[in-house]
């Protein structure tokens, strides 16, 4: 599954990566990080429920889903 | 005051109302001492006569028929007798918080004042108002481009020149045929299936180029296509590529986005996703966007209760429960459709929205031959013409274009303003209602609101 993980101003792409590893999910590229305006960004990976779940369980990691959409 | 154009009802019993009528009609001071006494009645505060209209009586009460004798009475020459007036009608610009006051109060009704068209154009035919009218499968036979400008009014801003040429829309769906749309950029990463512009024709990301093109014929687009990526991570890779090059040269000026989910996942067991929860990443970029200065057109769904489209779960079909996840944002302009004839499809989505509670915002044409039909650049393959609230809402952005293009220094906030309140009100409530927003789009009506609110023209 694809999901859209968020991160605060305080966690560096290092720190999020180590954080992924522990879950057994590889990182994404730098460059593919999203920035928001008040210093937090997001990336989206894939992972399974259960790698989700462990990322959920990391301090300072918010988890979205990353759901398909159709055109109308 | 910004207010609603509204033609209130009062009850008003007055043997001699044909004869004050007559006296207001030869005095404009008795004109506004007739109204200025009728609205004393409910308290002026909020409301505002139009001036230069005479109060009209009313010799028979909503849904009722006319007296008995009436038609003797009325008769010029020798009628004994005259009818009393039963209530008085006069045109009001009312305020939206008297709105509802006014509504609620015994003896006052409220009606819509909607902007008329002059029959003098080919598109008379399909000026026909039918309000609450739903059309669904099998609908009206599609309609001209020319007729759907022509309903849109476009002529006032062409005529001046405002074709939308300095203005860019960018187009987040499913990619843009550059070989047939001015596609001058986009965005996509390198190693993506699809570059901008390189879509099909018959793609639905040329349906929605086409379209833009039909209010704005010299607006130039950007393709993003990230429903090669039909999802929300897609989406928000493409709004922050909006973002980046906004930031760069103040283009795009506008979004269009037509798509969005198709039902509501258990919000219980799935409080993250994005119909559930409003903070999720995709649109707090969304908001970033606008507030940025992108106006941000969304279609409001294809899960009308009428007849929804085969793709929508029954979890999102209907009122109330159709417009969510983007679409429903307060800061983005929601899309709903109508057709030629200011009839709702029956599968546009309806508000109130899952968010945002007053959704959809406007309503905008759809099912005319755009990009799909005899003639047209992509054939009849795939579809006989263009339609959805994917295509009403690249014509409500096309219109914005052509707005930007007059007044470049508008905000969207502006363009939402100027559209909602220039809309022409149809269906059975006056203002907003859950099936056409605020109503349907006119472009000459809306260049006028965003010179009245104090934009200065190019």
């Amino acid at each position: 599954m694809q999901w859209l993980i968020t991160f605060g101003p305080d966690i560096c792409f290092a720190d999020l990566s180590a954080m992924l590893a522990a879950c057994d999910v590889a990182p994404p590229a730098e460059a593919h990080l999203i920035p928001f305006d008040d210093g937090s960004a997001t990336v989206e990976i894939t992972a399974t429920e259960e790698q989700a779940a462990c990322l959920k369980g990391q301090t300072g990691l918010q988890i979205f889903p990353s759901s398909e959409m159709s055109p109308y | 005051m910004p207010g609603l154009h509204v033609l209130i009802e009062i009850e008003d019993d007055n043997a001699g109302a044909l004869e004050a009528f007559s006296e207001a009609t030869k005095s404009s001071a008795e004109a506004e001492r007739q109204a200025s006494r009728i609205l004393a009645d409910i308290g002026g505060e909020g409301i505002e006569f139009e001036e230069g209209f005479t109060p009209v009586p009313m010799f028979s009460a909503p849904e009722a028929p006319l007296p008995e004798g009436f038609a003797l009475e009325m008769s010029p020459g020798e009628a004994k007798r005259r009818p009393t007036g039963q209530t008085v009608v006069l045109p009001a610009e009312v305020s939206r918080s008297r709105l509802d006051d006014l509504q609620s109060r015994d003896g006052v009704k409220v009606w819509p004042n909607s902007a008329l068209t002059l029959y003098g154009h080919d598109a008379a035919i399909d000026d026909a108002r039918s309000d609450g009218g739903v059309d669904c499968r099998p609908f009206r036979d599609p309609v001209e481009i020319d007729t759907i400008r022509a309903m849109l009014a476009v002529d006032a801003l062409w005529d001046d020149g405002f074709r939308g040429q300095n203005i860019v829309v960018g187009i987040l769906d499913e990619g843009v045929s550059g070989q047939h749309y001015p596609v001058i950029g986009g965005f996509a990463r390198p190693e993506a299936g699809l570059q901008p512009g390189s879509a099909a024709v018959t793609s639905h990301g040329s349906m929605c180029a086409a379209d833009v093109l039909v209010a704005a014929p010299a607006a130039r687009l950007y393709d993003y296509p990230f429903l090669g990526i039909p999802r929300s991570g897609g989406a928000i890779q493409m709004f922050q590529a909006v973002l980046d090059q906004w930031n760069t040269d103040g283009t795009p000026q506008i979004t269009n986005n037509s798509y969005g989910f198709v039902g509501i996942p258990d919000p219980a067991q799935f409080p993250d996703h994005e119909v559930n929860n409003i903070n999720h990443p995709v649109h707090r970029k969304v908001r970033e966007v606008v507030t940025a200065g992108v106006a941000c057109f969304f279609a409001a769904g294809n899960c009308g209760e009428n007849c929804p489209s085969g793709n929508c779960h029954p979890s999102g079909i209907g009122p109330g429960l159709s417009i969510h996840a983007s679409n429903s944002l307060e800061e983005v302009i929601t899309v709903a459709a109508v057709n030629s004839r200011h009839e709702r499809v029956g599968y546009s989505s309806q508000g109130p929205g899952r968010f945002e509670q007053v959704k959809p915002d406007v309503a905008s044409y759809t099912h005319f031959l755009g990009n799909y039909g005899p003639g047209r650049p992509a054939g009849t393959a795939v579809s006989a013409f263009d339609s959805g609230t994917s295509a009403a809402t690249p014509v409500a952005a096309g219109v914005a274009a052509a707005l930007l293009s007059a007044i470049p220094t508008s905000t969207p906030l502006q363009i939402k303003d100027a559209l909602i309140s220039s809309a022409i009100d149809i269906g059975s409530t006056v203002g907003w209602d859950p099936n056409h927003g605020h109503g349907v789009i006119n472009a000459a009506a809306a260049l006028a609101a965003l010179e009245r609110s104090g934009a200065l023209v190019g």
